[in-house]
C-alpha cells in the first residue's frame, strides 16, 4: 500500500497509557491528549504534531496549568477525553479534563465510591482555553464539579459548549463568554461518547437505549426525539450510543459508528424532517460469536474523518479470523475507506506497531496538508499513527471543514 | 514554549512496589473497592414509566418522583414533578409489569401526595402557577391480562378544591377515619384541612405551622390521626383533629450543634406497628426515631456523607430503609435496625435488570404489602425503583 502509517510514541511521558483525544487545532495543526489513566499522580498533557520537525511538541501541563497537581491526594487531571473543541474565529482550543486515574499511590478511583470524599473525589472537570497562537492557558473554569467531561462540542456562533458528564451522564450547557455553566439534568447510565451539532446549532447525543436526545438553542430544550441508532437483530437497544461522528463536507449529513459490540455504520440528516431521518449501514466488524460478550477494546470502531479527496476514512478492529470471537491479541487497526456516494468500503491501509495492540483508535484528526492522525488507546507508553495523504495541489488549508466537537 | 520533560520524574504504580505482596485480595480484588459501592444485599429493580417495550415512558423533565401512594389492592401511584406533573399507576403484581401513566394534571408542575382513598379513589393534591388544588381520579381497575384486548383508560382528574390560588401545597395526607385531606401550603406553611365526603370540597385554614417559612414541607399523620411536621430550628408541632389546634412544641429533631437554624424535617415515615415517627433532619442529614406517646426524639446518627436523606419507608419487619443524597449527589441505600441498632450504608442503587441502570437521586418511598420497598427516583430521567431486601439466613441449631 502506498499509504503507510507510522507510529508516534509519546516517548516523553514514557507512563502514558492511553491518547483519548485527537483533534484538528484553529491553525490546522494536530493536537493530541497524552493521556494516564492506570497510574496514580499523573497529569494529561496536551502536545501537537509539529509538521516541520515531525516530532511532538508537549505543550500544557493541566494539572499545572488549573492549579490541581497531581500530588494532591485527589484522582487526577489524568486525561482529555472527546473534548477538543477547536475555535476557528479567536484560534482557541478548547479542552475539557476527564477522570478515572487515581491519586498519586492509589490503585484504583471509583467515583461512586469517592464522591462525597473532599481528599480523594476528583475535583471536577477543568475546561480550559487554550490559545493555539500564542501557546498558552488563557483562562480555565471548572465545567463539571466532582464529575469528567466524557465529551464536548462547541457551537462556536453562540458562545457555547456542550458537555456530558461522568459518571452522572448529565447535560451541561456552557457560556463562553460570562463563563458560567447550566446543568440540564440527566440522560441516562450509559455516556454517549459525544456530542454534535448540526448547522442550526443544535446538539445531539444519546441515551443508553440509542435514542437521540437533541438539545435546541432557539428553544432551550432538552428532548428525546423519536430517532434511533442502530443495532443487530439480536441487540436489545441498550448501550447502542454515539461513539464517533464526523459531519459530511457539505454539512449536511453525519456519519458515525456506535460503541457496543458489533457496532454499526450510519449516516443521520439531521435537517430531513422534524426528527431528522437515520441510515443504518451495518455492523463493522467482522462476523463473531454472538454468545459471546466481546468488550468495547477488542471490537472497536472509531477515528472518523474525512480526507481532503472526499473519502470517508474510520479505523476497526481486525482480530485473527482463527478466533471466533473478538480479541485484542493479533488484531490489527484497519484504515477503512468508504465512499459516501455508494457507501462501499475497502481496507485502505493497517495500523501496526510490533509489541503493542493497534486497533483502539478513539479519535481521528486532518492537518492543514490533508494527511491523516490516529489516536491510540493501549500500551505504554501510548501514540498516535500519522497517515501521509496526497497533496497534490500543494496546499495548506486542507483541514476545512474544521470539526468543532471532541 | 514546549515543555521539557526530559528530566521529570515519574511515578511508579504501587504493583511495582517490592514491599507489597500482590497476590493479596487486598490488591486483586476489584469486588472489595469497585462493586461494593453499589448495593450489596437484595436486589433492586428498575421500571421505566412505561409499558416495557410497548409504551414511551413518561417524558424527561416531567417524570421526577417526588410522592407515593397504594391502594387496598396493591397498586402503587405516583405523582411526579418537572415541566408538568403527571400521576402514573405502577402495577407490579398478577401477570402485570405496566408502569401506565394517568396523564397530565392540567397546568400543574408537581403532584406533591397521591393519597388512595378505601374505595380507590385516589386523591391528588398538585402545585403549579394556579397555585395548589385538590384533585380526584376514579379507582384504577386491574387489567384482566395486559395488552391482550382488555385496554386501559385516562380518564382525567376532577379537581375538587382550588385551596390556594397564590402558593401551592408542600405536602398532605389523607385520613381514612375522618375522611379528611390535612396540608400545608409550600410558601406560608398555612394548614388546612378538607373534609371529602361531601360533594362540594369546603377549605378550612388553621394559621401558620411557622412564623418565618422554614417549615418542613413534609408531614406525617400519626396512629393517632394527629399531624406532625417542623417548624423554625426544626422544632416539631402537631396539629391534632380532636380539637383542630396547631401546637408549637419545645422538642427538635437533632443536628449538629449550633445548626438548628438549617434544620427542618425532609421525610418522615411511620412505623404503623410501634407507632414510632422517623425522620431525617436537613441541616446534617441526622435520622431521628421520634415516640408521640412519650414525646421523645432519638437522634440515630447519619447514614452517609450527604446532609439530605428525602425518602424513608419502614419496612414490614420493623426496618427503615431510605435514601441518603440530594440533587448533586450520588445516592446511597441504607437500612436502619431498631432491634440491633446498627445503621448500614447498602450501597449506591444499581438495577441490573433489563437494561441496567443506576439511581441517584431519590425522593419518595413506600413499602409494598410484601414488605417489597418502592423508591421514586427524582432526576430528569426516573424509574420506580423496586427493592427486595435480603432475606436473613437462618443460624444452624
Amino acid at each position: 500500500m502506498p499509504h503507510t502509517p507510522k507510529f508516534y510514541p509519546f516517548s516523553d511521558v514514557p507512563v502514558s497509557d492511553s491518547c483519548w483525544s485527537l483533534s484538528t487545532g484553529p491553525d490546522g495543526r494536530i493536537y493530541i491528549a497524552v493521556c494516564s489513566e492506570g497510574l496514580g499522580g499523573v497529569s494529561v498533557y496536551i502536545a501537537r504534531y509539529n509538521d516541520e520537525l515531525d516530532r511532538l511538541d508537549y505543550l500544557v501541563d493541566a494539572s499545572k496549568e488549573t492549579n490541581d497537581p497531581p500530588d494532591s491526594g485527589r484522582a487526577t487531571q489524568c486525561k482529555i477525553h472527546y473534548c477538543f473543541c477547536p475555535s476557528r474565529h479567536d484560534g482557541i482550543l478548547y479542552a475539557a479534563t476527564h477522570l478515572s486515574g487515581p491519586a498519586l499511590g492509589d490503585f484504583l478511583y471509583s467515583p461512586w465510591a469517592d464522591w462525597n470524599d473532599p481528599r480523594k473525589a476528583f475535583r471536577g472537570s477543568a475546561l480550559m482555553a487554550f490559545d493555539t497562537k500564542t501557546d498558552t492557558v488563557l483562562w480555565w473554569d471548572t465545567i463539571a464539579p466532582r464529575e469528567g467531561a466524557r465529551c464536548m462540542a462547541l457551537d462556536e456562533e453562540r458562545g457555547k459548549l456542550y458537555c456530558i458528564t461522568y459518571p452522572r451522564d448529565h447535560f451541561v450547557v456552557y457560556d463562553i463568554t460570562t463563563r458560567s455553566r447550566r446543568d440540564l439534568g440527566r440522560i441516562g447510565a450509559i455516556n454517549s461518547q459525544i456530542v454534535f451539532t448540526d448547522r442550526k446549532g443544535r446538539a445531539y447525543t444519546s441515551s443508553d437505549m440509542g435514542q437521540l436526545v437533541r438539545y435546541d438553542p432557539d428553544r432551550d430544550r432538552l428532548e428525546e426525539i423519536p430517532a434511533y441508532l442502530p443495532c443487530e437483530p439480536y441487540q436489545s437497544r441498550w448501550h447502542s450510543v454515539f461513539y464517533d461522528a464526523v459531519a459530511s463536507p457539505e454539512g449536511d449529513c453525519i456519519y458515525g459508528v456506535t460503541w457496543r459490540e458489533h457496532m454499526h455504520l450510519f449516516r443521520y440528516w439531521p435537517e430531513e424532517g422534524e426528527f431528522g431521518r437515520m441510515e443504518d449501514f451495518g455492523p463493522v466488524t467482522q462476523e463473531r460469536d454472538h454468545s459471546y460478550p466481546a468488550d468495547t477494546f477488542s471490537d472497536h470502531a472509531g477515528g472518523l474523518v474525512f480526507g481532503a479527496d472526499g473519502m470517508l476514512y474510520f479505523v476497526h478492529s481486525r482480530w485473527p479470523e482463527k478466533s471466533s470471537f473478538p480479541t485484542p491479541e493479533g488484531a490489527v487497526g484497519v484504515v477503512c475507506q468508504v465512499n459516501p456516494q455508494t457507501m462501499e468500503k475497502k481496507d485502505f491501509a493497517y495500523l501496526k506497531e510490533e509489541g503493542r495492540p493497534s486497533q483502539y483508535v478513539s479519535r481521528a484528526g486532518r492537518d492543514r496538508f490533508g494527511n491523516l492522525y490516529f489516536g491510540h488507546v493501549g500500551g505504554t507508553p501510548s501514540g498516535m499513527f500519522r497517515l501521509p495523504m496526497d497533496n497534490p495541489s500543494g496546499r495548506s488549508d486542507l483541514h476545512e471543514p474544521l470539526r468543532t466537537w471532541g | 514554549m514546549a515543555l521539557d520533560l526530559s528530566n521529570k520524574q515519574w511515578p511508579v504504580h504501587p504493583s511495582k512496589n517490592p514491599e507489597f505482596d500482590l497476590s493479596s485480595s487486598h490488591v486483586k480484588n476489584i469486588e472489595k473497592y469497585h462493586h461494593r459501592s453499589f448495593t450489596q444485599e437484595g436486589a433492586m429493580v428498575a421500571m421505566p414509566l412505561a409499558f416495557p417495550g410497548i409504551t414511551t415512558p413518561i417524558p424527561a423533565d416531567e417524570c421526577a418522583i417526588i410522592s407515593l401512594g397504594m391502594d387496598s389492592t396493591r397498586m402503587v401511584f405516583g405523582g411526579t414533578a418537572g415541566r408538568a406533573a403527571h400521576v402514573f399507576a405502577a402495577m407490579t403484581r398478577g401477570v402485570t409489569g405496566i408502569v401506565h401513566d394517568l396523564g397530565v394534571i392540567p397546568g400543574a408542575t408537581a403532584c406533591t401526595a397521591v393519597m388512595p382513598a378505601p374505595d380507590r379513589t385516589i386523591f391528588l393534591a398538585a402545585s403549579g402557577s394556579f397555585g395548589g388544588s385538590l384533585y380526584s381520579h376514579p379507582p384504577v381497575p386491574w387489567p384482566y391480562d395486559c395488552f391482550q384486548e382488555w385496554g386501559f383508560s385516562r380518564p382525567g382528574y376532577t379537581e375538587k378544591a382550588r385551596v390556594f390560588s397564590d402558593e401551592g401545597i408542600a405536602c398532605a395526607v389523607f385520613d381514612e377515619l375522618r375522611k379528611t385531606i390535612y396540608g400545608v401550603s409550600d410558601r406560608t406553611g398555612t394548614f388546612f384541612a378538607v373534609e371529602t365526603d361531601h360533594e362540594e370540597w369546603e377549605v378550612r385554614t388553621f394559621g401558620k405551622v411557622d412564623a418565618v417559612h422554614r417549615f418542613s414541607r413534609v408531614l406525617v399523620r400519626d396512629n393517632g390521626g394527629n399531624i406532625w411536621g417542623t417548624a423554625c430550628n426544626g422544632s416539631l408541632w402537631r396539629f391534632s383533629p380532636e380539637d383542630e389546634r396547631l401546637v408549637d412544641l419545645d422538642i427538635w429533631i437533632p443536628c449538629a450543634a449550633g445548626r438548628e437554624i438549617h434544620n427542618r424535617a425532609e421525610a418522615f415515615a411511620l412505623d404503623p406497628v410501634t407507632g414510632i415517627i422517623y425522620g431525617s433532619g436537613s441541616s446534617d442529614g441526622f435520622l431521628f426515631a421520634f415516640d408521640p406517646e412519650q414525646q421523645a426524639v432519638r437522634s440515630l446518627g447519619k447514614p452517609g456523607v450527604s446532609p439530605t436523606i428525602r425518602a424513608l419507608t419502614v419496612g414490614n419487619d420493623g426496618r427503615l430503609f431510605g435514601m441518603c443524597g440530594g440533587d448533586d449527589d450520588i445516592a446511597h441505600l441504607f437500612v436502619y435496625d431498631p432491634g440491633d441498632g446498627t445503621l448500614r450504608d447498602i450501597g449506591t442503587p444499581v438495577s441490573l435488570y433489563g437494561a441496567r441502570t443506576y439511581g441517584y437521586v431519590f425522593a419518595s418511598a413506600l413499602t409494598g404489602k410484601d414488605g417489597e420497598l418502592f423508591f421514586g427516583q427524582a432526576e430528569r430521567m426516573s424509574h420506580i425503583w423496586q427493592y427486595f431486601p435480603a432475606i436473613p439466613q437462618r443460624e444452624r441449631a
